[in-house]
């Protein structure tokens, strides 16, 4: 009896589960999202702008015989609203396929809504269940945004991948740019003492030529303008509560980077005299920062241990000795503490934004005294902080070759 | 049932074992009890001997009556009527346990991964495999158990091992500067009250050999168990930073999100859904078939099959109503006002007094224990 | 039984009704008569010349037969047993006017020589299998185990066919409850037929609706030997080569008998493979659709976009798919078991290539699909026992896996793992086998000199002896 109940029961619960599948997606109905691109508006209206992959374009491995010559890789729908949730949804009123953002892979804000406040569009990507914290934060600093879905990707196909492969591969040739993923910036907003960065892309025209695939038509339906714009993806943008306050050059992103100790390579052209110099590539810095008060006033002092390579040695010293060594050491080691310097001045002066997180350093190794003046460290002792810079460098290699190539060899 | 099952230590560790990492591994109320900051991993390790402390007197009892099924024990020692009483309100305790668990399960399925399914769908595939497992008995429990625990331990290590690349210690600074000795310790003792697995041990220790040591079970499955959860709750800190983590409704679950193998594996929710849903769905198995076999003890039934299925029917019931699937309700559940008031009656209170008056009737009982044989089969391990 | 040669040449006649097989042979001897009774095709005929013929019919015969017999008999005056006999193939004499039939065992038939099993093939190990004849089998055993107490136990099932089926145990490891049960329940058979172990298998088992059998098959007397050592009990089934073995733990699904046979590293290797490939087999079809068609996010893009491009054209969703390729894969499988060899390697050819790249290039399926499908029933060639289960559950997962995604995976984990873990074989849990000593040769074999101990889930008694 127990048996055939439970068989009815079976019975019933297969028929009613067969029609429902409720929340399942096929992937062939699937919009994935590849980078989005958030701006506000004049008139206080936000527009929302994804980039969605198509795969016809792409030309997977398992099509025969299919065209893809002529279609471009990635489609833009945009949409407006008076917030980015409406924003995103009025997308939904052009788009034919359901929404898939967990592929998401960069996060274009435009200079205009970044100045205005972020903090409304980070709840809604911790709180909303199609997003995720993985995406890398960029600014993008031009007055029309929305050029970056018209500029040339190299070899990548689309925005996102492209954002995607200067993550992975930048670093590892120049220290210049930053990247900031959605939880970090989160993290460093949530953390007392410190203030977030985003990643900064400039679009610039470049006279370069480009792949045979771009020149298509686009989403968007803009005609294809005779002038080629690349991406220079360098330098960073500072936050302050939330609020865009102010970028910082590939210098500055430099000397931050190396602060954090994430610059992987760095390059040093170390003057020498007479217009020439001398190139060292620091592979590795180690960043200690001390904070602490003192009379009333912050004090940093931050030491740096940087090890590097001998990249290009124009200037004839000989590097093979321990004086040509010191030499050239001593004279890096004021050019960092001079990048540095700079930078954490312009930061202090004209951002008054907290990124390095001297704060944080101070609530770490003073936490009574963090206690008392966390609400004023922002406004009164960060701008006024007495920062001192020390860097000690240590050059490992010198390459494939010893002497440089400048210097004669004894056989001559 | 002809031969009473038999579980060995190894199966009840493990039992108990997933039983308690399941709430960590779905939320982690821990990082919003006192002193809610960066010191939580110091909180759990002052756990470790409130947990003891406050197991210690059920751990007694069951060392003294070995081979006594739970409600028999109730009996023995407070007599019939009153140790019937007690019995059944463990039994509604154990419902109540099931029905939370369901429910918190059914919740965090909803929000993370079918928001579009029914809440009733989500439920049945928590209520018929629970169904079936229970029916199948104890000893069906003990042996699936190692194997879905295992897979559990092993998705904790995987995690762990691929999140080392983004943990950033300075999340964990400064160290026990900023909460005060009381917070700490409120913090250990609220969440060392959370734990009702012991009554697990307790009730299934009926099916254990002679030979297994209780006292050794319990010590393994605490030690193992406090690994684990600092295998959790280390790495979450570390990478999402304990604000963020508390902002959080699953820490660990978007801590998942941000684990990254070989560079092309990755977001792997889908993992930490594969090991979590099985292990829930074996606690809520563990408390509906306690609740039945204790209430079949209290009212002398042959088996306790025939009342797994309405006391799954009343917990579905219950987590049907509007109410039980708002946000709000849960919270207020797994917060600190409510979890911990009702489960230390139950593995505190209730012990206790039982201890007092096993001390004061202590010659009966020890006559009562050494003329019933106990029946059971020899083991050899 | 009547008196006289022609009453019982009558009786005979009537009893058989005459049935052309059955040689009535009336002959004289120097004395009185006598008639010869047996089937032509299951005696001896030349044991029967020199054994009963030529003595009888020699000058020198003195009347009394028990005398001359060159053979050993037994003497019976039960109609029954004569013809229980005769039917066995015993011959049968009548001389003279006794009331009485001598009974000689003259047997021999035509059977398959011992070659190596069909399905049982090994890399090492020796090359015979069992055949239909029960008394060649049985000698296979006795030349390996060659300890008296190895027992026998023979009972006659089937009111039609009185097979003769036999129980196979070494007294002093056996479990003495399974024996007694297993007893109890072959005694318990009442129907008119036997003629293959696996009716036997289904009229004794319990769980009938189960995927999983608590009984275990085997063809190879080397196998059988060991499991018999490890306290099993084996029945034999005249008329088959297939063998049963009782009680059968899951763990033995991972077993072959060449794990003993060649060196630790590999057989570890091969056995950790078969671990994953049990899993692989049944849950990565609805894994597949649940994590394509739920958890798109775990891809890494590349792969989902290519994905995508080769499905766009196909009209089902990709559970359909999947689920049509099961079932043509099926349809092959067992096509080709059926058909005659020449016949059945081209049409596996023809199926494989045609059914995929045609079905691809039409776009009725996705490349994808068909690799899973491929993958997963590749993996379960590696376990020949496993197929009803791999079939059944299968099937489950991958409804479970399109109706509800991950979470119905988990549910069907959780259900397939307490299915097996209820399961019982004979009152031993068929998941029992995890205990400390039986580790060594679990999952991992550890090497063969530290297999010390019999497996405790199954045999009770000398346990602890040295293998």
């Amino acid at each position: 009896m127990i048996k055939k109940l439970i068989l009815i029961a079976a019975c019933i619960s297969a028929a009613v589960f067969m029609t429902g599948c409720w929340s399942s997606r096929e992937p062939k109905e699937l919009a994935i999202v590849d980078s989005s691109l958030y701006d506000k508006l004049p008139d206080g209206s936000y527009k929302v702008t994804a980039e969605i992959m198509n795969p016809a374009g792409i030309g997977g491995a398992g099509m025969l015989g299919s065209g893809s010559g002529n279609k471009s890789p990635f489609v833009t729908f945009s949409g407006t609203g008076p917030s980015i949730r409406e924003a995103i949804k009025c997308i939904s009123l052009s788009r034919e396929m359901k929404d898939f953002g967990q592929h998401n892979k960069a996060r274009f804000l435009s200079e205009r809504f970044a100045r205005d406040g972020i903090a409304p569009f980070l709840d809604l990507i911790a709180r909303e269940r199609f997003t995720d914290e993985k995406p890398h934060l960029i600014v993008v600093r031009s007055e029309n945004p929305e050029k970056i879905y018209d500029c040339m990707l190299g070899i990548s196909s689309m925005p996102g991948d492209y954002i995607e492969n200067l993550y992975k591969h930048q670093p590892a040739d120049s220290a210049h740019g930053v990247f900031v993923t959605t939880l970090e910036f989160m993290k460093a907003y949530l953390t007392e003492g410190r203030e977030p960065v985003a990643g900064l892309a400039t679009i610039v025209e470049s006279a370069d030529r480009p792949s045979g695939n771009v020149g298509l038509t686009t989403g968007s339906g803009a005609g294809r303008s005779p002038v080629n714009y690349r991406i220079r993806y360098e330098g960073l943008a500072a936050f302050k509560d939330g609020r865009l306050v102010g970028f910082l050059d590939c210098e500055g992103a430099e000397a931050y980077n190396i602060i954090m100790g994430k610059a992987k390579a760095a390059f040093f052209t170390v003057p020498v005299g007479d217009g020439r110099s001398t190139v060292i590539d620091i592979t590795e810095s180690r960043c200690e920062i001390k904070s602490d008060i003192a009379g009333g006033k912050a004090v940093v002092k931050i030491n740096v241990k940087a090890s590097g390579n001998v990249s290009e040695e124009g200037s004839g010293i000989d590097i093979t000795t321990s004086e040509g060594l010191k030499s050239i050491r001593r004279a890096l080691e004021k050019q960092i503490e001079e990048q540095l310097s700079k930078t954490v001045n312009k930061v202090q002066n004209e951002l008054a934004s907290d990124i390095f997180g001297f704060g944080e350093f101070l609530h770490i190794q003073h936490p009574d005294k963090w206690r008392g003046i966390k609400d004023r460290w922002n406004d009164d002792y960060f701008p006024f902080a007495e920062v001192s810079v020390s860097v000690k460098t240590n050059i490992m290699t010198t390459g494939k070759i010893d002497k440089p190539i400048s210097l004669p060899g004894e056989h001559k | 049932m002809r031969k009473k099952p038999l579980i060995t230590s190894f199966q009840l560790v493990m039992m108990a074992l997933g039983s308690a990492l399941v709430f960590p591994y779905m939320f982690m109320p821990i990082l919003n009890g006192p002193p809610a900051n960066q010191d939580v991993w110091f909180v759990l390790i002052l756990t470790l001997p409130y947990i003891i402390v406050i197991n210690a007197p059920i751990l007694f009892i069951m060392r003294r009556f070995r081979g006594r099924s739970a409600a028999e024990t109730f009996e023995m020692i407070m007599g019939k009527p009153i140790g019937k009483t007690f019995a059944f309100f463990n039994v509604l305790f154990f419902i109540f346990c099931s029905t939370a668990c369901m429910d918190i399960t059914g919740l965090f399925i909803k929000i993370y991964f079918m928001s579009e399914t029914p809440f009733w769908a989500i439920i049945v595939f928590l209520i018929v495999p629970l169904a079936y497992l229970s029916f199948k008995g104890a000893g069906a429990i003990g042996r699936s158990a190692p194997f879905l625990i295992m897979f559990l331990i092993f998705t904790i290590f995987f995690f762990f091992i691929f999140g080392i690349g983004k943990m950033d210690p300075k999340d964990l600074q400064p160290v026990l500067a900023e909460s005060t000795f009381f917070d700490l310790n409120l913090g250990a003792f609220l969440t060392a009250a959370r734990y009702s697995e012991i009554l697990i041990l307790f009730v299934f220790s009926f099916y254990l050999s002679k030979q297994a040591n209780i006292i050794k079970a319990f010590g393994v499955a605490l030690s193992v168990f406090a690994v684990c959860f600092m295998l959790i709750l280390l790495p979450t800190i570390m990478v999402l930073g304990d604000e963020y983590a508390r902002h959080s409704f699953s820490a660990y679950y978007s801590f998942a999100g941000q684990v990254e193998a070989f560079g092309f594996i990755t977001r792997v929710q889908a993992l930490f859904v594969l090991a979590l849903f099985p292990v829930a769905i074996l606690k809520v198995t563990m408390y509906n078939y306690m609740a039945s076999h204790v209430l079949a003890g209290v009212l002398g039934a042959k088996s306790h099959r025939a009342f797994v299925i309405p006391f799954a029917a009343v917990s579905f019931a219950v987590c049907m109503i509007p109410v039980m699937q708002k946000t709000h309700t849960f919270l207020f559940l797994t917060s600190d006002r409510f979890f911990p008031f009702v489960i230390l009656p139950v593995i505190f209170v209730i012990p206790v007094i039982m201890l007092i008056v096993y001390f004061f009737r202590r010659k009966k009982i020890s006559a009562a224990l050494m003329s019933k044989v106990p029946e059971g089969e020899d083991e050899a391990k | 039984m009547p008196r006289g040669i022609p009453e019982c040449e009558k009786l005979v006649r009537d009893l058989f009704g005459n049935s052309s097989d059955i040689v009535i042979n009336r002959f004289e001897t120097e004395r009185e008569d006598a008639l010869l009774v047996y089937i032509d095709g299951l005696a001896d005929k030349g044991m029967i010349q020199s054994g009963i013929i030529s003595p009888l019919k020699s000058k020198n015969f003195g009347g009394n037969p028990v005398n001359s017999f060159k053979a050993v008999f037994t003497v019976t005056d039960d109609m029954h047993v004569f013809t229980e006999k005769v039917l066995e193939g015993y011959t049968a004499l009548f001389y003279g006017n006794s009331a009485r039939a001598f009974l000689f065992e003259m047997r021999g038939w035509e059977h398959r020589t011992i070659e190596e099993p069909a399905g049982e093939a090994t890399i090492r190990g020796a090359k015979e299998g069992f055949v239909e004849d029960l008394r060649t089998n049985t000698a296979m055993i006795r030349r390996r185990i060659r300890t008296p107490e190895l027992r026998l136990e023979e009972f006659s099932i089937g009111r039609q066919t009185r097979t003769i089926v036999v129980l196979v145990y070494i007294e002093g490891i056996v479990n003495k409850e399974v024996l007694e049960e297993l007893r109890a329940r072959i005694k318990d058979i009442s129907t008119d037929a036997v003629f293959e172990t696996g009716q036997i298998e289904q009229l004794i088992e319990k769980n009938t609706f189960s995927p999983v059998s608590g009984i275990g098959l085997t063809q190879r007397p080397d196998t059988l030997a060991q499991k018999i050592l490890n306290g099993r009990i084996a029945v034999l089934v005249d008329g088959t080569p297939h063998v049963l073995t009782v009680p059968e733990m899951f763990m033995d699904n991972f077993a072959t008998s060449d794990d003993y046979y060649n060196r630790t590293l590999y057989v570890n290797i091969v056995r950790i493979l078969r671990g994953i490939s049990l899993f692989f087999t049944t849950i990565i079809p609805g894994l597949a659709i649940a994590i394509l068609t739920y958890n798109q996010e775990m891809l890494p893009s590349t792969f989902l976009t290519t994905i995508i491009s080769s499905s766009v054209r196909t009209p089902m969703p990709f559970s359909f798919e999947i689920l049509l390729l099961i079932v043509i894969f099926e349809l092959i499988k067992e096509g080709t078991a059926r058909l005659p060899k020449m016949i059945g390697s081209t049409v596996s050819i023809i199926g494989s290539l045609i059914i995929g790249e045609a079905a691809i290039n039409a776009g009725i399926v996705s490349a994808p699909s068909v690799i899973i499908v491929v993958m997963a029933a590749l993996a379960s060639f590696t376990l020949p026992s496993l197929t009803e289960f791999v079939l059944i559950y299968r099937t489950l997962f991958w409804f479970l896996g399109s109706v509800m995604g991950t979470i119905g995976i988990s549910a069907g984990l959780v259900i397939m793992i307490t299915q097996i873990a209820s399961q019982e074989s004979f009152g031993r849990p068929i998941l029992s086998s995890f205990s400390k000593n039986e580790m060594k040769d679990l999952i991992l074999r550890f090497p063969l000199k530290a297999l010390k101990f019999r497996p405790t889930s199954i045999a009770r008694e000398n346990v602890r002896k040295k293998r």
